[in-house]
């Protein structure tokens, strides 16, 4: 690979953090050194893509331990109560009269509001709110069918390999498997099937999962001595004509 | 009024606990969550999270304030999760119990994916994405992926990230590129 001295001054250039000075310096440099044009040409590319990445929440039960694990070794403050245990003393456990006949008034007026909400009916579109429906049907039962297509060729390639010989195609499956995330899309897709009711999906999903996360979980130095069970359990299944019958179905 | 940073370390450092309490109550969301980008789980994000606070505690005495709070705490936090996976990775065999239990958390983690309200198709694409992205990151070294994180996850500029890292601004821009270069690379493959 070409290198350039420059190429890690690409990082501070698209992040904004070059003077002024430095980057019209780094934009002659730009037009004439084809390694840092393409490192740029790649990040711009990436970025968004990373950026658009969504952090995992965490559970709220976890989230909750670990808040309280913290609370107890370092509390926050021992003069005063905190103004949350100040306000439920004095709205909830010793309101004064005139509290309570506020509340009472709250009470009523935000009975008053949901009672409305209850009732009211949004005036909409029938028409585009059907065609919006639609469209979404549409859009989920393609993925389903792109699922189901990755899924059959991938098998297909597994059945056929021969464990002597095609160690590296071997693995190069197991790879792909893994990038497409193929076993959490099996699970998502049973999840989806669960929610349509079709009980022919969730049985065809149900004997394709423990199959391909056999085979997604398998160390690589054990591919090639567990490929005849997994072979084994593909052609047992049906699996595979199975498949092939729900993709024919489909086009 | 909110106190600053500095007023209670200062008053950490005479051995106020409440204050230190402040402190943690400040950045205990942002240290969990560089924990989790940088160990690629809650529940081990969680234990790094808690030992950061801890080591930052016993040794706050010793913070000399040549950098801010939060630089001190993430360069913790950084080298917490480091010695983490270090340990983890020591201690990996490969069991049939393990692996069971590792099948159990990937149970777990696809059942918080499916609880979500997002529709189907929106989770399935992320998936794909989602992917990519944290597999590489979990296959760099420890300290290009803790550059990786604080820059693109974090919005950490390179010089904080240097100081966290105790390394040199050329190396973290380095470390930045290389993953970048990585991941691009992958993208590329995919399509």
């Amino acid at each position: 690979m070409k290198q350039c001295p420059f190429q890690d001054r690409v990082i501070d250039y698209f992040f904004g953090e070059l003077s002024f000075s430095e980057k019209s310096e780094y934009n002659t440099h730009l037009s004439q050194c084809p390694v840092c044009a393409e490192n740029l040409k790649a990040i711009k590319l990436i970025s968004p893509k990373i950026k658009s990445r969504q952090r995992e929440q965490p559970d709220p039960e976890m989230l909750r331990r670990y808040e309280h694990a913290l609370k107890q070794s370092w509390p926050v403050s021992s003069q005063q109560p905190s103004i949350w245990k100040r306000l439920l003393q004095n709205f909830v456990f010793k309101p004064s009269l005139t509290i309570r006949l506020a509340e009472g008034v709250a009470l009523i007026i935000i009975g008053f509001f949901i009672g409305r909400l209850a009732v009211w009916q949004p005036s909409i579109n029938n028409q585009l709110e059907k065609e919006v429906e639609l469209s979404m049907i549409h859009a989920n039962e393609q993925l389903m069918e792109n699922f189901m297509q990755e899924a059959e060729i991938l098998l297909l390639d597994v059945a056929n390999l021969n464990p002597d010989e095609d160690e590296q195609i071997l693995s190069k499956l197991k790879q792909l498997a893994t990038y497409r995330n193929l076993k959490h899309k099996t699970m998502l897709c049973r999840h989806r099937a669960e929610q349509l009711g079709d009980d022919k999906l969730i049985s065809l999903l149900d004997e394709l999962e423990p199959i391909l996360l056999e085979f997604c979980n398998l160390e690589d130095e054990m591919l090639p001595e567990k490929l005849s069970e997994i072979q084994f359990m593909i052609r047992e299944s049906q699996l595979l004509n199975e498949i092939k019958y729900f993709n024919q179905q489909k086009i | 009024m909110k106190i600053s940073d500095e007023k209670l370390v200062e008053q950490a450092k005479s051995g106020n606990s409440y204050a230190f309490g402040k402190l943690v109550k400040r950045y205990q969301n942002k240290v969990l969550f560089l924990a989790y980008d940088l160990v690629g789980n809650y529940n081990d994000a969680q234990d790094v999270a808690q030992n950061t606070f801890l080591y930052a505690f016993r040794s706050i005495a010793r913070f000399q304030e040549k950098s801010s709070f939060s630089t001190w705490l993430y360069r913790i936090t950084t080298n917490a999760a480091i010695d983490f996976q270090r340990s983890k990775k020591r201690k990996k065999t490969l069991s049939l119990n393990q692996k069971t239990s590792e099948r159990e958390d990937e149970r777990e983690l696809i059942d918080t994916l499916i609880d979500k309200d997002k529709p189907f198709d929106e989770r399935y694409q992320e998936l794909d994405l989602k992917n990519i992205i944290e597999q590489t990151t979990a296959k760099l070294p420890p300290q290009q992926r803790a550059a990786f994180v604080l820059k693109y996850f974090n919005n950490q500029p390179t010089d904080e990230i240097a100081k966290i890292l105790k390394c040199d601004p050329v190396t973290v821009r380095g470390h930045i590129l290389r993953a970048s270069l990585k991941i691009r690379k992958l993208l590329k493959d995919e399509q």
